[in-house]
């Protein structure tokens, strides 16, 4: 194939990635390539596989942990808007209720703890996963626009410092995927 | 399939993934099938083309009776003192009621594992924010001066003027505003693997670079997943609190004042079920013709409905519970205002009305009873509509019922809606059919990867269940 | 292995009998000298209340998991069957039957102690200790009932395997929650609000019904974890089940704070004589102090502790938020009821807490030891503890 043009040692190298129809296939793939020491893994599939999180090492919460801060943030800024605005800066005898009317503060901080929380679950998500990124390297895999579709993809990269092209290729192919190929990213200069 | 009913493996409730997805389907087919109705813009034929020109139709009727109101001032309408709120808070709090069970559909049954929502959630969603949108602008026309909203944020400015938080309509402001961001945040995290799905199938390199750029470069990273589903797993857990504040706080606009029959501590849940009840109505009312329309008979199965039907009978039985104690507790008090506010609603000039709302909602959802009546679909439509009549009933029943006569006789009244009232009402519907209808063609109305994901779940339990079921087949290239 | 304890129901049915009996004779023993006959009554009715409430959760989770036929109450289903059984109505129906006979007066003073009564229309008709009574003697009939036939249609699918059982206890208990919230409605305007006849909520009934499912489920989320590494519920305590009783208790948790505070903000803002005596009787220093310990206790503490997934995975951890969630019941219970009677809480109040608790603990004993402690005929939560130790290691 058309990998032959460039080496697995050129800059533009990304990994090898092997495609399987099957998502439980993908699974018991991921975990023999996890076994046999690889560290820099990735797949790429339609919909979220369960375990194969697992399968390839990877675990991250900084999400949960940034919702979580957001929250608390989102009810002291609520909150404390609301102190200084009817209690501080202009305050106001409404019914006769005291200055620092907590009990009817709480709708609008409650209120704000959802709104922050909830914008920082959608844009934590995106910022960490590094989205949007409209161009990727492994766009350029054969048969990639599959990968939201109907297949699922394992790559193992360049990057991993046990790579070895010639292993790699092997390991991979013993696992009966539909096609493995090579990843080549764009050429930082021309083409 | 086996003949004999099989005691069903559970989540948190019980339900098997083989009834809610039906047909032999395969990863590819429930590309086609689902993504199809956007990328081939041929398949909507004329019905389409009707149901959006009735509902533009509706649209003018909104803009004109709008442009009235503006141009003429708030005196248009029918309310006046001392029936001040009128058929602008009815219709504000039943739309923001029907979009309640969007969100309750995506949230609360993605928390309670409940996979049956995957086919139903982004419809429902979807719902949501149309009806927010519809809800939003009664309130925002009755200030009188819409161009001057923002003065309700909080805001540094040279006026010198802040809101007034201790006001329930500043909680309304943050609850309903906070409610429409979170609902598109949710809906469009939802949309954003589909987008991709979109992108990749799509051949038209116009078409293509619009889903690209919703898509976000979405590449189906297994380290993306990893965090999209914490994120998404989070987000339905921050909105089903917040469906629930958000109309308990609509429920605070009359529950924190001391008109007879507002201030009743039952009022934020038993607000809470009476919007759940008519959201699920109003998914019903449209899910039914759509899945004909559209041949999703297989992925919207007669299960959903049922499901859908129970938990509108339970929502029912709450919101019945909710008039028995209002009754129940206005003798107990032995108040003479709670005690009139009763007689009023059933021997006063508006008595009609509250009998009407027994009958829609306390008597018709009765029928649900029956697994009969929940499989037929006729039965299913018009229930709805007798739920959907009953809630906007209850509105009429708690607002100018309760402040056409309160504690003053000098001071009662009547309140009669007029054109204007019915023109925005009746156009706030044809909006919410009008973008409905753009939604269907235009974006993939149902979630394309947790129906896969459905698939694979279905495929799993299979697996362990005897070996006689057919395989469902999996699987790409056919 | 030495951490391996086994859950002996019959020798608890015992130690509860014995706590009851002394807790019970050392109230009347040694109350009426102390604190005076009335205060012992309003003692004895505060730990009569709270157990009838927890007796009431049991019986109400029972009901949903058979209406809803969830697997999360696979694993509790018998230990709510017990602590909510005929034979747990039972006694608190003869200890209501004493408080009935003599202790009204001491307890109900505005409508049912000496002198004249300041009550009209339906109340004055409704809240005297003949209806009173006659009433209660209905609402023990129908929950008896109702847990009879839930216990005798489980014990039977046990040794039958007919499935149609259990569609039928779905069908009843989808209507049995329907009688259940009126029944509990109509029992907690009863038991709590008469005690001051002038004041209402209409949120109580939602409330009680909350609170005893979280005593239901903080109990029965006790044993399960304390007793998790033994037969028998070794084989059905897995990490999903945990998350289930972590999650429907946080739920709990919340619906709890919700209600609790949309009842003090309705309250608040309106500030109408009828309605805010409630809160104006519990404004003193102390209750406020109270107040602000229960809401800490009841919805902070716990809502924080169950964020986290790493304390519903482990059952000795949910152990300890269990434990706070019931210890926090006996604080919110005396902080809604106590000042009804007082400006503080007698030491009788913990007393009859302790001795009803026993009364309860025998009855649960004695019901948990008559049936095995899992049910036989639904083995939903085996099968999944199985394919997880299956798949753990795959």
């Amino acid at each position: 194939m058309a990998a032959v043009a460039m080496d697995s040692t050129s800059p533009a190298y990304h990994g090898m990635i092997a495609e399987f129809t099957d998502p439980d296939d993908i699974l018991a793939a991921a975990r023999k390539v996890r076994a046999a020491g690889y560290t820099h893994l990735d797949a790429y599939t339609p919909m979220p596989v369960h375990h194969l999180d697992d399968a390839i090492g990877f675990k991250d919460t900084k999400v949960q942990w940034t919702i979580f801060i957001a929250g608390l943030l989102g009810f002291a800024v609520g909150f404390g808007l609301q102190v200084y605005v009817n209690s501080i800066d202009y305050p106001l005898n409404v019914g006769g209720r005291p200055k620092l009317s907590w009990p009817q503060f709480i709708p609008v901080a409650y209120e704000c703890t959802i709104l922050f929380a909830g914008l920082a679950a959608a844009l934590a998500m995106l910022a960490f996963n590094g989205l949007p990124r409209p161009n990727h390297p492994i766009f350029n895999a054969p048969r990639f626009e599959l990968a939201t579709q109907t297949s699922f993809f394992l790559c193992v990269e360049g990057t991993d410092p046990n790579f070895d092209h010639a292993e790699v290729k092997k390991l991979l192919e013993s696992l009966s995927p539909v096609q493995v190929s090579d990843v080549f990213g764009d050429e930082p200069e021309g083409h | 399939m086996a003949a004999v009913e099989k005691e069903e493996p559970v989540a948190l409730l019980p339900s098997s993934n083989k009834e809610f997805l039906l047909g032999n389907h395969s990863y590819k087919s429930i590309d086609e099938l689902l993504g199809n109705i956007v990328l081939d813009q041929t398949s909507h034929g004329k019905v389409w083309f009707k149901w959006l020109g009735f509902g533009f139709l509706f649209v003018n009727v909104l803009v004109a009776s709008i442009a009235w109101l503006v141009y003429q001032g708030i005196g248009v309408w029918g309310n006046n003192q001392p029936v001040s709120w009128g058929f602008d808070i009815i219709n504000f709090v039943w739309w923001i009621g029907i979009g309640h069970a969007g969100t309750l559909i995506s949230a609360i049954l993605l928390l309670l594992r409940q996979n049956w929502r995957n086919s139903i959630n982004r419809f429902a969603e979807a719902m949501t924010l149309f009806a927010v949108m519809c809800a939003g602008m009664y309130p925002l026309l009755h200030t009188g001066r819409p161009w001057v909203a923002y003065w309700l944020f909080p805001y540094p400015n040279v006026l010198g003027m802040w809101p007034q938080f201790r006001s329930p309509l500043i909680w309304d402001v943050f609850a309903v505003s906070t409610y429409f961001t979170i609902s598109i945040v949710f809906w469009f995290v939802g949309l954003i693997p589909d987008f991709a799905t979109m992108r990749d199938r799509t051949v038209q390199p116009a078409v293509k670079k619009i889903w690209g750029l919703l898509a976000m470069g979405w590449r189906g990273s297994v380290k993306h997943w990893h965090r999209y589903e914490a994120a998404y797993l989070i987000l339905a857990g921050l909105s089903t609190p917040l469906v629930l504040s958000v109309h308990s706080i609509v429920s605070f606009d009359f529950a924190v004042s001391i008109v007879p029959g507002w201030n009743v501590t039952l009022f934020p849940p038993y607000f809470v079920a009476g919007a759940v009840f008519a959201g699920f109505a109003m998914v019903i009312t449209f899910a039914i013709p759509i899945r004909k329309l559209y041949h999703l008979e297989e992925v919207i199965t007669m299960k959903h409905l049922d499901w859908m039907a129970k938990i509108m009978l339970a929502t029912g039985t709450i919101v019945a519970y909710g008039y028995l104690c209002e009754v129940f507790y206005a003798f107990y008090s032995g108040s003479r205002w709670e005690q009139y506010l009763i007689h009023n609603r059933m021997g006063g000039p508006y008595s009609v009305l509250y009998w009407s709302l027994w009958i829609c909602n306390g008597l018709a959802p009765l029928f649900l009873w029956s697994p009969k009546v929940r499989k037929n679909l006729v039965a299913l439509m018009i229930i709805s509509q007798f739920v959907s009549v009953g809630m906007w009933l209850e509105r009429f029943v708690i607002i100018p019922m309760s402040l056409h006569r309160d504690y003053l006789p000098s001071s009662w009244g009547m309140y009669y809606p007029t054109v204007v009232d019915f023109g925005m009402f009746f156009g706030t519907i044809g909006f919410f059919i009008f973008m409905m209808f753009l939604f269907i063609r235009f974006l993939p109305m149902i979630n394309i990867f947790e129906i896969k994901d459905l698939l694979l779940k279905l495929r799993h339990e299979e697996h362990h269940s005897e070996a006689d079921a057919s395989p469902v087949a999996v699987g790409g290239g056919e | 292995m030495s951490d391996q304890r086994s859950f002996n129901p019959a020798r608890w049915a015992n130690a509860g009998a014995l706590i009851g009996i002394v807790g019970l004779v050392a109230l009347f023993a040694a109350g009426p000298g102390s604190v005076g006959l009335k205060s012992t009554w309003q003692s004895y009715f505060v730990g009569f209340g709270f157990w009838l409430v927890v007796v009431l959760g049991c019986l109400g989770l029972q009901t949903l998991h058979h209406a809803v036929r969830g697997s999360w109450g696979l694993g509790i289903l018998r230990l709510v069957e017990a602590g909510g059984g005929v034979m747990a109505f039972a006694v608190f129906g003869v200890a209501f039957a004493v408080m009935a006979a003599l202790g009204l007066p001491s307890i109900y003073e505005a409508w049912a102690g000496p002198g004249e009564h300041e009550l009209h229309g339906l109340k004055a008709s409704m809240l005297t200790p003949a209806a009173y009574s006659i009433r209660f003697a209905i609402y023990f009939a129908i929950w008896i009932a109702i847990a009879y036939k839930f216990r005798q249609s489980t014990v039977k699918e046990d040794e039958t395997l007919d499935a149609n059982l259990g569609k039928k206890r779905s069908e009843l208990g989808a209507v049995g929650l329907v009688i259940y919230f009126i029944v509990a409605t109509l029992m907690v305007t009863d038991l709590v609000m008469s005690l001051d006849p002038h004041w209402f909520t209409t949120i109580m009934g939602v409330w009680v019904a909350v609170c005893g499912a979280l005593g239901a489920f903080s109990i029965s989320t006790m044993i399960l974890c304390y007793f998790g590494k033994a037969a028998p519920f070794n084989r059905v305590l897995n990490g999903s089940l945990t998350k289930d009783l972590g999650n429907l208790m946080f739920t709990c948790t919340m619906l709890w704070a919700y209600f609790t505070l949309s009842q003090y903000l309705i309250i608040w803002s309106g500030n109408l004589p009828e309605f805010n005596r409630f809160y104006v009787n519990r404004g003193t220093q102390f209750w406020t102090l109270w107040g602000a310990v229960n809401v800490l206790g009841s919805f902070f503490v716990p809502w924080f502790w169950l964020l986290s997934p790493r304390v519903k995975a482990k059952p000795s951890m949910l152990f300890n938020v269990a434990l706070v969630i019931l210890v926090f019941r006996f604080v919110d219970w005396i902080y809604n009821v106590v000042p009804f009677f007082h400006a503080t809480p007698q030491w009788t109040d913990a007393v009859a807490l302790i001795g009803f608790g026993g009364l309860w603990l025998f009855a649960f004993g004695k019901t948990a030891s008559q049936a095995s402690l899992l049910v036989r005929h639904d083995q939903r939560l085996e099968e999944m503890t199985q394919m997880e130790a299956a798949h753990g290691h795959a």
